[in-house]
């Protein structure tokens, strides 16, 4: 597994720290702080690679720890990591809340913004390009992306938190990537009309 | 898709990847999900006995400056649920604070504010040993689910019955306010009433 927050020997995992928040007693609090703090930005980045709000993401994560809280007791490690069971939630929780909303992308071009400061403007522009384009993919696509490319999950993690086979995910990040392609290359070819990144989608084109 | 156009996609993926790297959550956020933990750990258990633990463990010189500590604000709120649900107030007493007047954090268009803010729960009510409203100070919003078991000792609740209410917290992670779901209190009124009249 590529997991770069991956605790130290000497660290409790996280299904240790899931547990203790789950008892609820006096060791819930230092041991939700721990959760929250080794794997809030995993599950920010999901919601802000899926969504590309900054407002969003920051609604799911509280979602999901709020979840985490609540439902500590139904973690099930026989069916998978809990950072796969955190994904799964905050996936239900990006998945629920683009279905309410039709407008859900902020007007800012975010990861711009985060890159401020740097020279390579050109990378910039082309990195914003990319993170809209992949915002416009029909939403079963992007999440494989976002799971497998952008958050390092393994293909079997990826399935578990997609729900769905291993097969499916390889098809889906393989069909992903040529839409990705085939729409940054007809940005390209366009470049007197930008693709519009904040432009208010329809319903279909975000939930489809 | 052609073999350059895939490694250039890669290439491309790989460095938005190391972007999103240095894109991180809000660190204000573990306050206001700490608060909501402690919420739920002082319900979770006999209001008395998380008083006075907290109360231990609060150093002395903390108690010195003033700063309550968050289980006996959150005790407080608990205890005024208890007398609201026992003496079935209405929401009118005490000086009402407009939601609008200090709920900055809570408008600022993300979907959960707008839905809660439609939802009918009243204004806030300052909490007894607070440390006071401010309109120069900025506020989160908690959403607690209170079991009603854990509130009135005397009202045979079914322990999944509970009453939805808002903490207002404070940067410093102290509750200074409480508004509770108008329907669920008048429900909860209403079925107090009941039993009492079985009685």
């Amino acid at each position: 597994m590529r997991d770069a927050t991956t605790p130290t020997a000497d660290e409790p995992t996280d299904a240790v720290l899931l547990a203790e928040v789950a008892a609820g007693m006096r060791g819930a609090e230092p041991a939700f702080v721990a959760l929250y703090r080794r794997r809030r930005d995993d599950i920010y980045r999901f919601a802000f690679a899926m969504a590309k709000s900054r407002t969003f993401a920051q609604d799911v994560t509280q979602e999901v720890f709020l979840n985490v809280l609540e439902n500590a007791a139904r973690f099930d490690p026989a069916k998978g990591s809990v950072r796969a069971w955190l994904f799964g939630c905050a996936r239900h929780a990006v998945l629920d809340r683009l279905r309410a909303e039709s407008r859900w992308t902020d007007d800012v071009p975010e990861l711009a913004a985060a890159c401020e400061g740097e020279q390579h403007v050109l990378t910039q522009q082309r990195l914003a390009r990319l993170h809209a384009a992949i915002a416009r993919l029909p939403v079963e696509y992007r999440e494989a992306l976002v799971l497998c490319e952008l958050q390092e999950l393994s293909y079997a993690e990826s399935a578990i938190v997609l729900e769905c086979p291993i097969g499916t995910v390889r098809s889906r990040l393989h069909r992903a990537r040529a839409m990705l392609a085939a729409t940054l290359h007809e940005s390209e070819r366009a470049p007197e009309a930008p693709a519009a990144p904040s432009a208010a989608l329809s319903p279909s084109e975000v939930c489809s | 898709m052609n073999d350059d156009e895939d490694r250039g996609l890669t290439a491309d993926l790989a460095a938005l990847r190391g972007a999103l790297r240095e894109v991180r959550a809000s660190q204000a956020d573990e306050a206001r999900l700490i608060a909501a933990l402690r919420v739920r750990r002082v319900v979770a258990e006999p209001a008395a006995a998380a008083t006075a633990a907290h109360a231990a463990r609060v150093p002395a010189r903390s108690a010195r400056r003033g700063r309550a500590p968050f289980a006996l604000a959150a005790t407080a709120a608990l205890a005024a649920v208890t007398a609201m649900l026992a003496l079935r107030v209405e929401q009118a007493g005490g000086p009402e604070v407009p939601a609008a007047a200090v709920l900055p954090d809570a408008s600022e268009g993300s979907p959960a504010s707008a839905s809660a803010a439609s939802e009918d729960f009243g204004a806030f009510q300052p909490l007894a040993f607070s440390p006071g409203l401010s309109a120069s100070q900025s506020y989160s919003v908690v959403r607690v689910r209170i079991p009603l078991a854990a509130l009135t000792p005397g009202f045979a609740a079914p322990p999944d019955m509970a009453i939805e209410a808002d903490l207002l917290v404070g940067e410093d992670g102290l509750a200074s306010g409480i508004r509770f779901n108008r329907a669920d209190t008048l429900f909860v009124s209403t079925a107090s009433s009941e039993i009492g009249e079985r009685r």
